[in-house]
């Protein structure tokens, strides 16, 4: 009946664009909510990995077949994908520390207010305890 | 949002280095009224210092232009202090996401406590 399908075999174009755009959202989507593991925080190479094939499926499914489905899902997947991966390797390198630490030299000492306006000395502490310091970005 | 995470973690090393005489003390560009939303928002046991002037965060060589925000912020880092003033273990940070394993840093100060 349709000759179409013997001369042009359909290839598996939209299930292929769906998994590929499902990939991409598990892959960018899944990033924030397991930062609380180290090295998916530090590395992302599994979301990565996820994005990366995703994207490709969809770019795939495109060329095969050029429906409302695949484009939309390569649409998708583009805008998603490319914050994904540009957030990941454009604005997450910092600069390097313009000190170089070694372990066992003395810690600069420093007085700053506290959340209450209360002073506070680090060398206070010395011969009472150790400390440990902890600098982040604060308010964001 | 992370920063929250990362600083209501660190509520079991500080009641370790408490016990032992010493303290957590959390540092950031923030203003003292910030620090103080910070502490009452997330309920912190240890205190948020306040470094406007960036001294102590230029002095530590952690001073960064955020250029997103325009805003002079630290690098995240992490500097375990022994009674003697010395740094005994020091972690910076990398990339904006880059945090230790809360882990490692509750074994150095295990490992710093059992020096002592």
């Amino acid at each position: 009946m349709d000759t179409s399908t013997d001369s042009h075999p359909r290839k598996p174009a939209i299930p292929f664009a769906l998994i590929g755009t499902a990939l991409v959202l598990i892959g960018g989507i899944s990033y924030p909510l397991l930062l609380d593991n180290a090295w998916i925080r530090s590395k992302a190479i599994p979301n990565i990995a996820l994005v990366i094939i995703g994207m490709l499926l969809c770019g795939w499914a495109v060329a095969c077949r050029r429906s409302i489905l695949t484009i939309a899902g390569a649409g998708l997947s583009t805008i998603v994908g490319g914050l994904f991966l540009a957030s990941v390797f454009l604005f997450m390198n910092l600069p390097a520390p313009s000190k170089s630490w070694r372990d066992g030299e003395m810690a600069p000492d420093f007085v700053l207010s506290n959340q209450n306006d209360q002073q506070v000395r680090l060398s206070s502490f010395r011969n009472q305890g150790p400390v440990l310091l902890v600098f982040y970005r604060g308010h964001w | 949002m992370m920063c929250r995470a990362e600083l209501r973690g660190l509520g079991g090393v500080h009641e370790k280095l408490k016990t032992a005489g010493g303290t957590v003390l959390a540092i950031s560009s923030d203003a003292v009224k910030d620090c103080k939303r910070t502490v009452d928002k997330l309920d912190l046991a240890f205190d948020l210092l306040s470094d406007e002037n960036l001294a102590a965060i230029k002095a530590y060589g952690l001073l960064f232009h955020e250029p997103y925000q325009d805003k002079d912020v630290a690098l995240p880092a992490h500097f375990l202090i022994g009674r003697d003033g010395k740094v005994a273990w020091h972690w910076i940070a990398q990339s904006v996401h880059d945090r230790p394993d809360p882990n490692d840093v509750a074994g150095q100060v295990d490992r710093l406590l059992d020096d002592v």
